[in-house]
């Protein structure tokens, strides 16, 4: 199992949700978050006062999903969230020990 | 002491459970028949009688009661209302403690036995001394006393306990006892927002909902100390008159006890439906108690959101029972505890209101139909918290036939009524008035959303509570002094008609009753009908038709990227005008926050407010660049052309060259009468229109455009002592300008002085034309002049933009507003012979916040922007113009 998380764009979430439920991943937890990475923010004036976007809205995504499930589900993100432009974010992938639901006590790739 | 034997234990034990089983079935069966949650909660209390006593006659007593020891029934089975999955509260009372130790493995026994049979038991043991007792860290446990029931044992040690001992505590802890309800009571409100009117409703928890019930009962106990809890077929005996009871009570107890009785059912039905102690009425319960016409008579079908009306009907019905008996109950205690029983209802608190004990009434039924009145009860309503007396309520209510037919109509209407909208406690007003009924009375369209569910993931509320939220919120902006909220307060406070945004706030989700996908049309149809009806002015009413239209646009906007050029265009285009933007933006803050109070997360603040500026600057860069096209045919150009047909080119050649916003701002008829000004000036030099609102009075000047013009008519302005607010010069491709200044008369010289409007205007005509020294005019005022006392320092901006638009350098200027300051800058611009075509001014508290579109003259006659070198002698001219303002802070 390996979980992936996603930051991405505020405006590709809607496009990123339908693209990973096509490629039959529906279990998502949906973060709001802000943050930069070469993409720094700019200074806008409004009323003569500075308001200064150093950290940008985005979202970050995190899905826990097989193994054999990972490669369908980075490329459901990146053809949803990409636009070719700075900004537009980065997936993480890392492994997982267990998982469990606690509704039931089901435990490893059972759980997902 | 007899001991139990595991054989006539067990043997009981394959005796009761299948007995009660099958009791419990044929109960169930008859609630699915009858649909009577009272027979039920009633008939499962008697079953469980029966189960815990012969279980007590095996465990603790084969013959004889034990001395000391006493079983009572205390909460819910106290009172006799046993939901199917509702623990059985028991209490042991032992007169001391050694007949506990005496007892212990018995009522173990016991306990395990009524596992055994199925019943989930929640018992507690107790010396009488104890229940003396009231715990500050329980005081649960004490309100559970007041619903005890003797069950079996030792008689008199429970008769003790129920008629000396407990109304003892009663009488020498009443205090603290009601301090208890309050809290748990404000605790428990708090957790639903203090709204009865949720989508999906907890019906025992909630507000109107059967704790609320109970939550009378102990009052009224609290009065009586020794008043039984209801038995046989008396679902509310607290309610029957006595001593200390009001007529009003009386009168309404059949509405309360079929309330009760409603919320008992459906509660019941929850308990079966779930098989679990769960009662939120979630949507598929709806459904089905609407399919089963659940609580209700008759069999004609019945959809799921009028099933869910009577619910709400009855809900309220136990929430006025609850205000009516707090009234009560602090009338009937000492003064000190008057304070303590409203204090949790913080929606009603007290402020030095006319009338007895903080309720507002009126004097004489009489009064009651007497729309003035009625309009001057209201918007004292919403202007203070204080509640309206349950008189009056009921009066009002009896009135409101007699009323429709003397209620002022057109402007007049809207004139009063805007007066609640506008007061801070308004959403509090309009929530009493669609309570007894007028507000409906005044605009019967809004029946349609009473108690109205609408399935929404994210909804929490019905959609006339989520409307009463948003005027909340708004109001609420006025007195924010940090975070997001302040920022939305400025906006706010820049709005000049918040009547109009409290009128579409009112009527933009009214279309839901007719349509839920496309509700903002239908919204539209009412507020057009209404704004008719109300004789709003065309400018009125397209103001909120406009907002009610594009509602849902901001929040489109803030699922795309923001920080993109392309969105932000978009999105300034759809909106048109600054003034439009703030209606969105406040409407859409306070829609959005709403919808449920984790809706606006600090993160969608940001972005909404990012989105705004954003917006806001779009607007305000990108004037020149969106200008009126000489052969436009937009509606809006066809408006003014409609005013005179066979004039039509002579218009086109006037609006040519404007910008877009010059046509967005004015209504038709203002442009009528510019363009006939202007067709004038072969004979006047200038044509200058005053008018006077109530805060301010504006001036527009019709005239050819000629180097100094805009700051010679600043100058004008500061000689006869006005002090600019707002300002916007405009010219045409044939040089016309139109300039409008809005401006504070600060020595009320028009006004006290009827004549000087005239030689206002003709003064200014003859500055404009140029026949007027507006030096000589400064010279004889300067002596009147006396420093400002600034409340806050604003320093000095400038920011010069030439990449924002295609045609124009931006010029801001941000500084202290001052008088003369709009002079000096405009004048410091004309020195370096820079033209302004377009001018933007305004000010925000003491801060003036100027935006000018500036260009110079190039190669060929044309205009084009400020080249390197101008842009920095105006920039130097301009400190140096400034630095005397900063020398005034």
């Amino acid at each position: 199992m390996q979980k992936i998380e996603a930051i991405i764009q505020p405006s590709k979430l809607d496009a990123v949700k339908e693209a990973l439920i096509e490629a039959g991943v529906e279990g998502m937890t949906i973060l709001e978050a802000r943050g930069h990475g070469r993409q720094k923010g700019h200074t806008e004036f409004y009323r003569g006062r500075e308001y200064s976007v150093d950290v940008l809205p985005k979202i970050k995504l995190e899905l826990v999903v097989n193994d054999g499930m990972v490669d369908a589900t980075v490329k459901a993100i990146l053809s949803a969230a990409g636009s070719g432009r700075i900004g537009d974010g980065k997936i993480f992938i890392s492994r997982i020990d267990n998982a469990i639901r606690i509704r039931n006590d089901d435990r490893g790739e059972a759980a997902l | 002491m007899p001991t139990p034997t595991s054989i006539s234990t067990g043997a009981l034990t394959g005796t009761l459970r299948p007995e009660y089983q099958s009791a419990s079935e044929e109960l169930q069966r008859a609630f699915d028949d009858s649909q009577n949650g009272f027979d039920l909660v009633r008939g499962r209390a008697a079953l469980v009688d029966r189960m815990v006593e012969g279980c007590w006659r095996v465990q603790v007593a084969e013959a004889d009661d034990p001395q000391g020891l006493a079983l009572a029934a205390i909460g819910g089975f106290g009172r006799q209302e046993l939901f199917p999955c509702s623990d059985i509260d028991l209490l042991f009372v032992c007169a001391e403690s050694s007949i506990e130790a005496g007892h212990r493995d018995a009522v173990r026994g016991l306990c395990q036995q009524l596992w055994d049979i199925g019943l989930r038991v929640s018992s507690s043991t107790r010396t009488v001394e104890e229940c003396e007792r009231m715990s500050e860290e329980n005081p649960e446990f004490t309100l559970s006393l007041l619903d005890r029931r003797y069950l079996a044992g030792d008689y008199e040690l429970f008769h003790n306990l129920d008629r000396k001992r407990i109304p003892q505590l009663i009488e020498r802890r009443r205090q603290p006892i009601l301090e208890a309800i309050a809290r748990l009571a404000e605790a428990r409100h708090a957790k639903f927002q203090h709204t009865l009117f949720h989508l999906e409703p907890n019906v025992k928890d909630g507000p109107g909902g059967l704790r609320d019930f109970q939550t009378c009962a102990w009052l009224a106990r609290l009065l009586s100390p020794t008043m039984p809890p209801g038995s046989g077929q008396d679902s509310a005996p607290f309610l029957d008159s006595g001593a200390g009871k009001s007529s009003l009570l009386v009168e309404r107890r059949a509405e309360s006890e079929l309330a009760h009785r409603f919320l008992l059912t459906v509660r019941a039905f929850l308990h079966y439906r779930n098989h679990r102690d769960d009662n939120m009425l979630y949507w598929q319960a709806q459904d089905e108690a609407a399919q089963r016409r659940l609580g209700l008579a008759g069999t004609r079908p019945v959809e799921t959101a009028q099933w869910m009306r009577q619910y709400f009907r009855h809900a309220r019905s136990i929430d006025w029972l609850m205000r009516q008996m707090v009234d009560e109950i602090a009338g009937a205690s000492k003064p000190s505890l008057i304070g303590q029983i409203r204090q949790w209802r913080k929606r009603t608190v007290l402020a030095g209101c006319p009338v007895a004990e903080g309720r507002i009434s009126l004097k004489s039924p009489a009064e009651y139909t007497e729309p003035d009145r009625v309009f001057a009860l209201f918007q004292q309503l919403a202007r203070q918290p204080l509640e309206l007396s349950r008189e009056a309520e009921a009066q009002l209510s009896e009135s409101l036939a007699a009323l429709a037919e003397r209620l002022p109509d057109g402007a007049e209407l809207w004139s009063r009524f805007e007066k609640i909208l506008l007061g801070p406690e308004a959403a509090h007003a309009l929530r009493v008035m669609h309570g007894i009924g007028i507000l409906e009375l005044l605009l019967p369209e809004f029946h349609s959303v009473d108690a109205l569910v609408v399935r929404d993931a994210y909804h929490r509320y019905t959609v006339d509570e989520h409307t009463f939220l948003i005027i909340q919120h708004l109001h609420a902006l006025e007195r924010a002094t940090d975070g997001w909220e302040a920022n939305f307060g400025q906006i706010l406070r820049e709005v000049e008609e918040p009547g109009l945004l409290y009128l579409a706030a009112l009527l933009h989700d009214t279309g839901k009753a007719r349509s839920e996908d496309n509700h903002a049309e239908q919204s539209l149809t009412v507020a057009a009908a209404v704004a008719g009806r109300w004789g709003m002015t065309a400018p009125r009413r397209d103001t909120i038709l406009r907002l009610i239209r594009q509602h849902l646009e901001m929040s489109r906007a803030m699922r795309k990227d923001i920080f993109d050029a392309e969105t932000i265009h978009a999105f300034a285009g759809l909106v048109g005008t600054p003034h439009d933007l703030r209606l969105l933006t406040l409407l859409t803050y306070a829609d959005i926050r709403s919808v449920n109070p984790e809706a606006l997360t600090p993160w969608k603040a940001e972005n909404l407010w990012r989105l705004y500026i954003a917006t806001s600057n779009h607007l305000d860069r990108n004037v020149d660049d969106d200008r009126i096209a000489a052969n436009a045919d937009t509606a809006a150009v066809q408006s003014v052309v409609a005013l005179d047909p066979q004039r039509a080119a002579d218009i086109h050649r006037f609006l040519a060259g404007l910008p877009q916003r010059y046509l967005r701002t004015r209504s038709p008829e203002e442009i009528g009468e510019h363009w006939r000004a202007s067709m004038e000036l072969d004979s006047s030099a200038a044509a200058v229109a005053l008018s006077h609102a109530p805060a301010w009075w504006e001036c527009t000047v019709v005239t050819r455009d000629r180097p100094f013009l805009f700051a010679d008519l600043a100058g004008a302005l500061t000689a006869w002592g006005m002090d600019i607010i707002k300002a916007e010069a405009f010219s045409n491709q044939a040089g016309t300008v139109i300039d409008t200044f809005r401006f504070v008369d600060r020595y009320c010289t028009l006004i006290l002085n009827p004549g000087e409007s005239q030689r206002f205007e003709k003064s200014l005509a003859s500055v404009a034309g140029g026949t007027a020294s507006v030096e000589q005019m400064l010279t004889a005022r300067a002596h009147t002049e006396h420093p400002r006392n600034n409340k806050t320092h604003v320093e000095t901006r400038l920011s010069v933009d030439n990449r924002s638009s295609t045609h124009s350098t931006i010029l801001q200027v941000v500084a202290q507003d001052t008088p003369g300051l709009l002079r000096r800058i405009s004048r410091a611009i004309a020195e370096q012979q820079a033209n302004i075509s377009v001018a933007l001014v305004d000010t925000e508290g003491e801060m003036a916040i100027d935006v000018f579109y500036l260009t110079e003259s190039a190669t060929g006659g044309e205009t084009a922007k400020l080249n390197e070198a101008s842009r920095e002698r105006l920039q130097q001219e301009l400190a140096a113009a400034l630095a005397w303002v900063a020398a005034l802070a």
